[in-house]
């Protein structure tokens, strides 16, 4: 490789000659910050070579320059000032590899996300922090070492969560595609919300029987293995080896079973079907719908009176002729390794009860959307017919109110994409069938975007269904099971009391509830209302932060059927990317121990999150790279410098504290930010032009269990005014939990200062998602407020205890290391 | 006037839909034609039509029942919003004879409703002591501290 050429026989890498460029990115960092006062001040630092402005620099001129300076000035390390290594730092490393340098010598300074688009209208500060953030990339870069990546092979296996229309689709494309697939549903029938649904909007097609073809097709493609019942109980592992871990609940009923019936007619039990939202009753042996796949039945020990392994009934088993009936089936774990997989949980409905004036689970005749859906399919518990709960007649009057559960502070803040059209499709198909009836829509706004959409609106508007502009302040139960509805028209500013026979609630999607469990072992974030986040919201819409997982379908956010399958097979496509392919880079920042300052304590292999570490047979730390991803935890714990956590050193993250402590520390906030979470949300700050105040520098770790407590003693020592520690939160950390270890090293530095007696609180902690860049806004703000409190007094006696500690541990550690060396 | 008649934050009324939930609920837009919160947000916080807010006289029948806020899906402080602008357009002279005149008695006798001759005479009836004068001097403090001095004629 040519950068080995670049290390001298001693191992020593040559003179640092570095090359600065920064980017005006237009107006988004030209327009708060000195571009030009930048690179000159850059041109000044020690061991640059070279430093230029441009206008964008990630542009083709803009690469090409960097590498003819590579080439003409013999540049050995690259500085890009510009916008979040999260967005361009694969290019720049494949611009410097291009050059013949190791993509690992290339530094970015983020003045985009962290500076100029949070700094918006205060240049002169934001052109003071960026010449910072350039001066502590210059003092990493000098310090930077290249290095080799490794390859790790990937399982040509897939993993699809749920079975609803979009799990369906990623996992035939991928089983198409030739891939071994998993699709796993906790329900005991594949198909999903769309199978409930009556009739797709803006179409008109029946719903399941568009579905059931594809759900047959699933149910016996070769490549697909298809588990029913069965919910993911744990996943390991990263990228390319996942090792999954499932619970096969059990059927009681084996796969000869031909849905022949007689043993739910034989059945004496009776429990509401889940799948007709409880509008139907079923046996407890039971098939969930006429079309599901598999076509077994099943029997639910719950509601069975042969539960708890007590028998007393035999009638399903007397009227099974092909004897699958088996009351000794048990529940399973099993075990198995996939490559790629791919998020489709799905969405639960809004509970109508949490708006009590409503009157839902009060008044019969008030019902749901979704139980709208099974009362008017053909294949319903009523054969089709749209009757009332309360005497069987079918109403006259229908008023539907919309955004039940969605648009609001109280439930769900989000608007919840399908319920408009949902209701203009459901009071098209009462027209359909019952032309006379009376329907009123009342809405707050119509929602009508997507292609067909608007023609679907225009034409229930010409079947005379009305839109009323305004939601019911309540309704109001009468004698006779009519419901009246008061409210205000705000288009004719007039209020009105309207009588109907019955009231649909549109009601609006939340998260499934089981997704929970899925983000905790994939380490998903989600954004606000709750939906999985994807890695960038416009350029990849289906990845997820964690390699190797995808996002489909309502899992990712509400969405309709359509745009649910383009997402699905979006997603099995970069699966497939991925798995072709056939085998995944995994990026060197692991750990390198040194053998000789070892001393064997194992703090290191406490604390690691994935049993990387161990101790050799001479007691010495010994790190399994293929099972370490690189959060450094066990280099933050170590107190002999024993480990060197490669690409993030303590070494140049010390350069990086002493660049910018040099002047006025004092009114300076240091704050280290984890990679995926926290990181994230300050980017996610800059992107949404959260302004704050501009006192903070931040220093990127992989992991917030990274920052030793000597870095933060470190700054302190400096006369840093306050610290930051941030990482992802409790339970999200995405290197399983090594986040707890930063907050326990911030409690014992805060302990320590109190002891010393000094201000711990100039010392902060705050778990910020990468969906909360206005947590990081405020954070910073109010420490910025009390960054201006902070006597000097303070400042100089943290200086001095803090600097007489530091100095004590470093010749500790010199005996140490000359002890070794003798 | 006192921060503790600010009983609202701007802010969150830019999070109002204008669905309507509010006069929907509202017990008094039943009755009183004009009076109507949703439109008194949209003109009064969306459109920045403060002045004319201020002069109209429906603005003081709302009855601060708190239904328009308790069913708010954004939670809106929809009564403390009518309650500021109360403040506003008594100080700005929109205020109705009637809360003057009971404003007046208040801070006069310590009353809101005049004990008559009357009621004196069936307390002595009863053997009740007559009633005690309230501490007016603590009342008129209160009213100027809240700025009423200047709205009222008092004597």
């Amino acid at each position: 490789m040519a950068d080995e050429d670049k290390i001298t026989a001693g191992g020593e890498v040559e003179e640092p000659r570095i090359g600065v460029y920064v980017c005006h990115c237009g107006l988004n960092i030209g327009g708060s910050v000195d571009c030009e006062a930048l690179a000159l001040e850059a041109s000044k630092l020690e061991d640059v070579v070279v430093s230029e402005a441009q206008l964008y620099t990630c542009s083709e001129p803009g690469q090409e320059r960097i590498k003819s300076d590579i080439e003409k000035h013999n540049l050995n390390r690259i500085v890009v000032a510009a916008c979040s290594p999260r967005m361009h730092e694969p290019t720049f490393r494949q611009c410097v590899q291009d050059a013949g340098l190791n993509p690992y010598l290339l530094e970015m300074a983020n003045i985009r996300e962290h500076c100029s688009w949070v700094h918006l209208h205060d240049r002169a500060s934001a052109t003071e922090k960026s010449k910072d953030l350039v001066r502590m990339a210059v003092s990493r870069a000098r310090l930077l070492e290249p290095q080799e990546e490794i390859d790790i092979p990937v399982k040509q296996k897939a993993l699809v969560i749920g079975g609803g229309v979009a799990g369906i689709q990623a996992a035939l494309d991928l089983a198409d595609s030739g891939y071994e697939v998993v699709l796993v549903e906790k329900e005991p029938s594949i198909g999903g919300r769309m199978a409930q649904i009556d009739k797709t909007f803006p179409t008109m097609d029946c719903s399941i029987c568009i579905l059931a073809p594809k759900m047959s097709e699933a149910g016996r493609h070769p490549n697909i293995e298809l588990m029913t019942l069965t919910e993911v109980v744990n996943i390991s592992g990263y990228v390319g080896n996942f090792n999954v871990t499932v619970k096969r609940k059990a059927r009681y009923v084996t796969e000869d079973c031909s849905a022949c019936s007689e043993c739910s007619k034989a059945c004496p039990q009776l429990s509401p079907n889940e799948f007709d939202i409880g509008l139907a009753t079923r046996g407890a042996i039971y098939i969930p719908f006429a079309q599901a796949v598999p076509s077994k039945y099943l029997i639910d020990m719950e509601s069975c009176l042969n539960r708890n392994g007590v028998r007393v009934c035999e009638k399903c088993v007397e009227a099974c002729e092909r004897k699958c009936i088996d009351f000794n089936a048990v529940d399973r774990e099993e075990c198995f390794d996939v490559g790629t997989i791919v998020v489709c949980t799905g969405v639960d409905v809004f509970d109508a009860r949490e708006i009590p004036q409503y009157l839902y689970g009060k008044a019969p005749n008030v019902i749901t959307s979704l139980e709208f859906e099974r009362l008017i399919n053909a294949g319903g518990p009523t054969g089709g017919n749209l009757i009332r709960p309360s005497d069987g007649n079918i109403p006259k009057t229908v008023a539907f109110i919309q955004c039940i559960g969605s648009r609001s502070e109280k439930t769900n803040p989000y608007c919840s994409n399908v319920c408009c059209m949902n209701t203009i499709k459901d009071a098209l198909l009462i027209k359909e069938h019952w032309p006379e009836t009376e329907i009123k829509v009342f809405y707050i706004d119509i929602r009508a975007f997507g292609k067909g959409f608007e023609d679907l609106f225009q034409r229930a508007k010409k079947e005379g269904v009305q839109f009323i502009r305004g939601l019911p302040g309540e309704v109001i139960e009468l004698k006779n099971g009519n419901l009246r509805l008061l409210g205000e028209m705000t288009l004719l500013n007039k209020l009105y009391e309207i009588e109907a026979e019955m009231v649909v609630l549109s009601i609006g999607l939340k998260p499934s509830i089981g997704s929970e469990v899925i983000r905790k072992f994939l380490t998903l974030s989600i954004t606000s209302g709750g939906f999985f986040m994807v890695a960038h919201p416009k350029l990849r819409p289906v990845d997820t932060a964690t390699r190797g997982v995808f996002l489909a379908g309502c899992s990712e956010g509400p969405k309709d059927i359509k745009e649910a399958v383009t997402q699905a097979s979006a997603a099995a496509a970069r699966a497939n990317i991925i798995m072709r392919r056939g085998k995944v880079t995994v990026e060197a920042i692991t750990p390198r121990v040194n053998r000789e300052l070892c001393a064997g304590c194992g703090a290191c292999v406490k604390v690691c999150p994935y049993q990387a570490i161990h101790l050799d047979g001479d007691k010495k730390a010994v790190v399994v790279e293929a099972a370490c991803s690189g959060c450094g935890t066990c280099g933050a714990e170590c107190s002999f410098a024993a480990i060197e956590m490669r690409h993030f050193t303590d070494d140049q993250i010390l350069a990086q504290i002493d660049a910018f402590t040099e002047h006025e520390a004092e009114k300076k906030i240091l704050a280290f930010c984890c990679n995926w979470c926290s990181y994230a949300g300050a980017d996610f700050a800059g992107i949404g032009r959260m302004q704050y105040s501009s006192e903070v520098r931040i220093i990127r770790t992989m992991c917030s269990g990274r920052v030793s407590t000597a870095f933060i003693e470190h700054a302190f020592a400096r006369g840093i005014g306050m610290v930051l520690l941030s990482g992802c939160h409790i339970g999200d950390c995405h290197y399983i939990d090594a986040n707890t270890h930063a907050e326990k090293r911030f409690n014992k530095t805060r302990r320590i200062m109190r002891q010393a007696e000094l201000d711990p609180s100039r010392l902060e902690l705050v778990w910020v998602s990468a969906a909360e860049g206005q947590r990081f806004q405020e954070k910073i703000n109010s420490m910025s407020k009390k960054l201006k409190t902070i006597p000097s007094e303070e400042i100089k006696s943290a200086m001095k205890y803090f600097g007489d500690r530091e100095r004590k541990r470093l010749e500790k550690l010199r005996r140490g290391a000359s002890d070794v060396n003798a | 006037m006192g921060k503790a008649l600010d009983l609202f934050e701007k802010e969150e009324f830019y999070k109002c839909l204008q669905c309507a939930i509010c006069t929907g609920s509202c017990p008094v837009a039943r009755v009183v034609e004009g009076f109507n919160p949703r439109e008194i947000i949209l003109r009064y916080i969306l459109y920045g039509e403060e002045d004319e807010v201020l002069g109209m006289k429906e603005i003081w029948n709302c009855a601060t029942c708190h239904a328009c806020q308790e069913r708010c899906p954004h939670n809106i402080t929809i009564s403390g919003l009518l309650t500021h602008i109360q403040n506003l357009a008594a100080k700005k002279g929109n205020l109705p004879d009637t809360m003057k005149a009971a404003m007046t008695l208040m801070a006069e006798t310590g009353w809101s409703i005049q004990a008559t001759p009357r009621s004196d005479r069936v307390r002595t009836e009863l053997g009740l002591a007559p009633l005690k004068r309230p501490d007016t001097a603590e009342i008129r403090k209160i009213f100027k501290e809240a700025g009423l001095d200047e709205i009222l004629d008092l004597k």
